[in-house]
């Protein structure tokens, strides 16, 4: 074998990092999973504090990231939500943390579902999940803070409008609803 | 490979018709809206109804951003070889408007494959550069594509893959010292004969004979020797000849120098191989035989398709450099009732890795019938990294074996050159010098150039 075949012997033995793809993709795959062991493992101490469910969230959320073709991090969505019942309704933080990290949840897993945890990401590729998570969290956000100052109840224990508002909010929540799934193509 | 000429392939093109699947990861996330807005109106708690807003409103908007179902991709992917070692390639996707993300997977040179997830429209071609890591045809590059739409709701399912195939030149040595066979055949040629005839050196001095021509009487000689008045000297040269040649190749199977990978046979890990340096040796020895004036005929023993017939000059070369590039390894046994046939008095080049006793057979038929044989050793010299003690063993037991077959094969006649740079032997030039000296019973002789 002449020099420049054993040259490129070592130089192909030297492969493996981003800087030998065709496209610059810097970020590793596997940074999905570990965003969404994070997100989850924060989440879980935002609702449960960090007593023995913190443990159970965390356990989910590694399980989801380990596998996520088992669908675990939707189970996991249940069990922080279900944690939310725990507490008196208020118009706090926590419930908009919540509200945010639950759908950033969803994105993430569903991401974690299709980029392979070896491979390599380019940071545009993300721009799209980031993109739709901020056009439908705005809204989510802006219509959680008045259902719930309409809904819950105050310190006095009354409503300020309970069937009117909720016929109302649920009206408007269906009607958009509506729009979007029977607009013509 | 170096001394390879610039071949520009074709670019190839992929048209698929996408075919879509849903993701479970929409399912799952309406699902969840569902179970959570339950959840929240049993319990009477909008709060928890609230969460499962972005969940339903992402669900809803993956249906409405649907792909089209009769939506088509296309990938085109060039392959160019350039002369120093190594390989470009250029890939560029054409896809429909509502793919959001792209996941490809590439595999170099069969190794193991990459994957890399793009964001849609690409803006412009994925290019790369692949060292040349073997001679002969070989798979450069292959891409497997899936593409995601309605934000990871839908996938396409994987269609056929884009492939970018080469084949790849071997390197060709310039050859000073040619061995000739045993018996130099025709009536012209680059070669001195040792049959007395016209065009060649001088031979002797002979008593002139009926048939002799009369201007090669030599009138000096004829005075100092002649006896009577009859006696005339005529001056003899030699005859001209050419060589014929056959390069036998046997490419059952491709060698690695890296011993742990002889059961694997991964191509960018198992090193030089032999069919590498196969390629190499019946490459610079056909250039050098047909540069001689030569002529050089080629069989590959695992195909009869790649059967050349003795030739000679420039385009004839041509066509053997082509066969010799093509040649990959069949993986079948030889299925020879009887050795292939060889030219009267040729010469034959027997390259083999002579792990077997089917080469050695061949070998050993054609020696029987007064052919020169010279078995051209292509095993790479091995390198014994991460193999364990057992693949030591059966290496050191193989070995023994081949050393055996070619202790038979020297004693019953048939040369051995080993093609491969070995640590203690001497160089190439040296081997070929030292089997270009004129042998017993040869009456030919080596030739210089």
């Amino acid at each position: 074998m002449s020099q420049p075949g054993l040259r490129a012997h070592r130089a192909l033995r030297a492969w493996g990092g981003p800087d030998d793809l065709p496209a610059s993709a810097p970020i590793p795959g596997a940074a999905v999973r570990v965003a969404l062991v994070a997100v989850a493992a924060a989440l879980s101490l935002v609702v449960y504090g960090s007593h023995g469910w913190f443990y159970v969230g965390v356990l989910l959320a590694l399980l989801a990231a380990w596998q996520p073709e088992y669908l675990l991090a939707w189970l996991l969505i249940v069990f922080l939500a279900v944690g939310e019942l725990g507490r008196r309704p208020a118009l706090d933080w926590r419930l908009l943390v919540l509200l945010a990290g639950l759908h950033l949840l969803h994105e993430l897993a569903t991401l974690a579902l299709a980029v392979p945890w070896r491979s390599w990401v380019q940071p545009a590729a993300f721009r799209v999940p980031l993109r739709r998570f901020l056009s439908l969290q705005a809204p989510a956000q802006g219509f959680a803070v008045p259902v719930m100052l309409l809904l819950v109840p105050g310190a006095g224990g009354q409503r300020p409008l309970t069937l009117a508002a909720l016929a109302a909010g649920g009206g408007a929540a269906l009607a958009v609803l509506a729009a979007l799934l029977l607009r013509e193509r | 490979m170096s001394g390879a000429p610039d071949r520009l392939q074709d670019p190839r093109s992929v048209r698929a018709t996408l075919r879509w699947a849903r993701s479970p990861a929409a399912a799952a996330g309406a699902a969840t809206g569902l179970l959570l807005a339950a959840i929240g109106l049993i319990a009477g708690r909008a709060d928890v109804a609230l969460l499962a807003l972005p969940l339903i409103a992402a669900a809803a908007l993956s249906a409405d951003r649907r792909p089209d179902p009769g939506a088509e991709s296309v990938a085109t992917l060039s392959v160019t070889a350039d002369g120093g070692g190594e390989a470009a390639y250029s890939l560029t996707l054409e896809l429909p408007a509502s793919v959001e993300l792209i996941v490809l997977r590439q595999r170099l040179l069969g190794g193991e494959p990459r994957e890399l997830v793009l964001a849609a429209p690409l803006g412009g071609e994925l290019a790369g550069t692949v060292p040349l890591l073997h001679s002969g045809p070989q798979e450069i590059v292959r891409f497997d594509y899936r593409l995601l739409s309605a934000g990871g709701a839908v996938v396409s399912i994987p269609d056929r893959p884009v492939v970018g195939d080469l084949v790849v030149a071997p390197d060709r040595i310039r050859i000073g010292s040619l061995p000739l066979p045993r018996r130099l055949q025709a009536m012209t040629g680059p070669h001195q004969s040792a049959r007395a005839g016209d065009g060649g050196e001088f031979r002797d001095i002979h008593p002139f004979v009926a048939g002799d021509r009369l201007r090669r009487i030599d009138w000096r000689v004829t005075a100092r020797l002649g006896r009577g008045e009859g006696d005339l000297y005529v001056r003899r040269t030699g005859a001209l000849a050419d060589a014929t040649v056959l390069i036998v190749m046997d490419s059952r199977d491709d060698i690695g120098e890296q011993v742990a990978q002889w059961s694997r046979n991964v191509a960018v890990e198992k090193g030089v191989s032999s069919l590498d340096i196969a390629r190499e040796a019946a490459s610079s020895l056909a250039a050098s035989y047909i540069a001689a004036g030569d002529r050089v005929g080629f069989q590959d023993l695992s195909s009869r398709a790649r059967m050349i017939p003795q030739g000679g000059g420039t385009r004839h070369l041509w066509r053997l450099e082509r066969a010799i590039e093509v040649t990959s390894p069949s993986q079948v046994p030889f299925r020879h009732r009887r050795a292939p046939i060889v030219p009267a008095g040729a010469l034959v080049y027997l390259l083999s890795s002579l792990l077997d006793d089917q080469p050695a057979n061949l070998a050993l038929s054609w020696c029987a019938k007064g052919h020169r044989v010279i078995a051209v050793d292509v095993l790479p010299p091995p390198r014994f990294a991460l193999t364990n003690r057992y693949e030591r063993a059966a290496h050191r037991l193989i070995m023994m074996a081949r050393a055996d077959r070619i202790r038979v094969l020297r004693r019953r006649g048939v040369e051995l050159l080993t093609w491969a740079p070995d640590g203690g032997a001497l160089p190439l030039h040296a081997r070929l010098e030292l089997l270009s000296r004129p042998v017993r019973r040869l009456s030919s002789q080596a030739v210089r150039r």
